[in-house]
């Protein structure tokens, strides 16, 4: 699909593959507070994705967000059955769980595998630490920082990372 | 993915689609334990 997607509804169920050029937004729609449910039964590849407040997602299959993943919406779940991988994830406080381990460059935050039962012992963490991690956005501030931020920044067609 | 084939069905459809779909025991078994709380609109897009 060519440029970015945002879920259709509150409750969304997609059975296929899903591939976005651009952003998957599940920010919910108009006239809905947060909460929800969205569901794809297959491998999702996107250039970024967003949770939202308070919204179970669930992705049976592999979940590749080529730039970014903001996991970090109170409430909110994100559960991926195979594996997880992103440039940065920024997923303060509230972790991705995955069924076939996980791969981040840079982030914030943390990923858990199922069934864990020590966290701190099992997290999978990014490559780099979260002060080199947030060193590396090109968002203007770093701390403070939330969902919104990453998202109007990419609306706004700003590159997430600074140049090398 | 087209949006227009996106399909406005009720709760008990969208309850079908995924019972009756080829979702992983993996998916199932997280579905039951999370037991998301559903809501009003349903949205489905099916067979891509």
């Amino acid at each position: 699909m060519a440029g970015h997607f945002r879920a259709p509804g509150f409750c969304t169920l997609i059975t296929g593959d899903m591939h976005v050029d651009g952003i998957v937004d599940l920010q919910n729609p108009d006239g809905y507070d947060e909460g929800g449910l969205f569901i794809v039964l297959g491998n999702v590849s996107c250039h970024a994705f967003f949770n939202e407040y308070g919204k179970c997602t669930f992705v049976d299959g592999n979940l590749d967000a080529r730039d970014l993943l903001v996991a970090a919406f109170g409430d909110s779940a994100l559960v991926v059955t195979r594996h997880l991988s992103t440039s940065f994830f920024y997923g303060e406080d509230i972790w991705a769980e995955v069924g076939a381990g996980a791969t981040m460059k840079y982030g914030a935050g943390y990923c858990l595998p199922f069934g864990y039962t020590a966290a701190a012992a099992e997290a999978i963490t990014p490559d780099h630490d979260e002060e080199t991690s947030l060193a590396q956005l090109d968002l203007g501030k770093t701390d403070d920082l939330a969902p919104r931020h990453f998202r109007e920044h990419l609306l706004a067609g700003k590159r997430l990372l600074k140049r090398r | 993915m087209d949006l227009s084939s996106f399909e406005d069905v009720s709760r008990e459809e969208f309850d079908l689609a995924l019972q009756h779909s080829k979702a992983s025991p993996g998916f199932r078994k997280q579905y039951a334990r999370f037991a998301p709380h559903l809501g009003e609109s349903y949205m489905l897009h099916l067979g891509i």
